[in-house]
């Protein structure tokens, strides 16, 4: 974890609360797009958004700071959202929204090809096992190291990297069937 | 031809983590920050806790990789336990400086350019602002540049002779900038080994 961030906690445990807006600010984005991907929803995706930074921030004095936040504060935003599938039976509304062919957002410029790819692959990840496929967005899409894909997911990075090579394997064979049905 | 295989599949993989590193997210709502801090109250923490928990972070923030560095660590922290009686502000800074400076990498940026006049290094890490050139080594018939880099994620490009912006050939990752320019991603670990890709 950086030092400025160690830093930055450290001053909201000691009161001064308005220094939250600064990781909220900073992480709002991936956790937002990690709960469109949970539940297919605007709205529910905002609500857990918040819940998620709310929580985190209750729970911030059992933090360590010797790890990295966002891997925890992800982690409480998949419980949250495990919760919110569990409650709402949300796995069935997630079928119906992809069995609707939900359009992912587009990506601004680039080739077409690459974009269509980039459909294909977005479509494709929703269809792999929530496991393998946060697995795969922690590592490429945020960047994260083995260690903090598994700190995230709650396995050891051993076990992330073997997820993390499963999941691209599971993609390329599903992208090579998708190509062969066109 | 198992070997061309085998290339073929690492391409393949790498193709698609590009794929996922470059997919497009949504943007937040705008209200979520405000919502979020109409929510919390500051918290309560006495004075001891505050000292207890300084000196957690100070101890947790050095990582112990050697026995000369435990014992240097554990000076620092008796000098700064003498400090926080008069001051906890004085502690912290200094031991998370030294845990800065020790997880940086080293790392090599190359380019195989031998037209090119001049290249520069631009990206996230020096806020894509031009300045820092590449020097041309003759012996790696290259443009090379070596950065201490701190352990995350980075994009970067380099740029040719002021004007062409191209992304590094030999980068695991390359993402789709939004305007029409690929990015090449650097993740930098902890530890030395630094750049990895799949």
């Amino acid at each position: 974890m950086s030092g400025a961030e160690a830093n930055l906690i450290h001053e909201i445990l000691a009161g001064d609360a308005e220094a939250y807006a600064v990781l909220v600010r900073r992480y709002q984005r991936p956790i937002f797009n990690l709960m469109l991907r949970m539940t297919y929803s605007d709205e529910d995706a905002k609500d857990l958004t918040q819940d998620t930074f709310i929580r985190a921030y209750e729970k911030l004095e059992q933090f360590k700071t010797s790890r990295s936040f966002f891997p925890w504060l992800y982690t409480i935003g998949m419980n949250l959202a495990r919760d919110f599938q569990r409650k709402a039976k949300a796995s069935r509304v997630a079928e119906e929204a992809l069995s609707r062919d939900l359009d992912p957002p587009e990506a601004v410029g680039g080739n077409p090809h690459g974009a269509m790819e980039a459909k294909k692959v977005r479509l494709l990840l929703d269809k792999l096992p929530l496991d393998y496929r946060e697995a795969l967005m922690l590592r490429f899409h945020e960047g994260l190291s083995m260690n903090e894909v598994g700190h995230a997911l709650g396995i050891s990075a051993s076990g992330a990297k073997m997820r993390v090579h499963r999941g691209l394997s599971k993609l390329r064979e599903m992208l090579g069937s998708k190509t062969h049905e066109e | 031809m198992k070997n061309e295989n085998r290339d073929d599949l690492d391409r393949d993989l790498r193709r698609i983590a590009g794929a996922i590193a470059g997919l497009p997210d949504r943007e937040p709502p705008d209200d979520v920050i405000d919502a979020v801090m109409a929510r919390i109250e500051p918290k309560r923490v006495s004075r001891l806790g505050l000292w207890w928990r300084r000196m957690r972070i100070s101890a947790a923030a050095v990582p112990l990789q050697a026995a000369s560095a435990a014992a240097v660590v554990v000076l620092v922290l008796l000098g700064a336990f003498a400090l926080t009686h008069r001051n906890p502000e004085q502690l912290i800074a200094p031991a998370l400086t030294r845990a800065s400076a020790e997880s940086a990498s080293m790392v090599v940026f190359t380019l195989n350019a031998p037209d090119a006049s001049k290249v520069e290094l631009i990206g996230s890490f020096n806020h894509w602002r031009p300045g820092d050139m590449m020097s041309w080594d003759n012996s790696r018939k290259a443009w090379v540049a070596s950065l201490n880099l701190q352990r995350g994620r980075y994009e970067y490009a380099f740029l040719v002779d002021g004007q062409k912006v191209v992304p590094d050939p030999n980068a695991l990752i390359n993402r789709d900038d939004g305007f029409g320019n690929q990015n090449s991603v650097l993740i930098v670990e902890r530890n030395p080994g630094h750049e990895t890709g799949i």
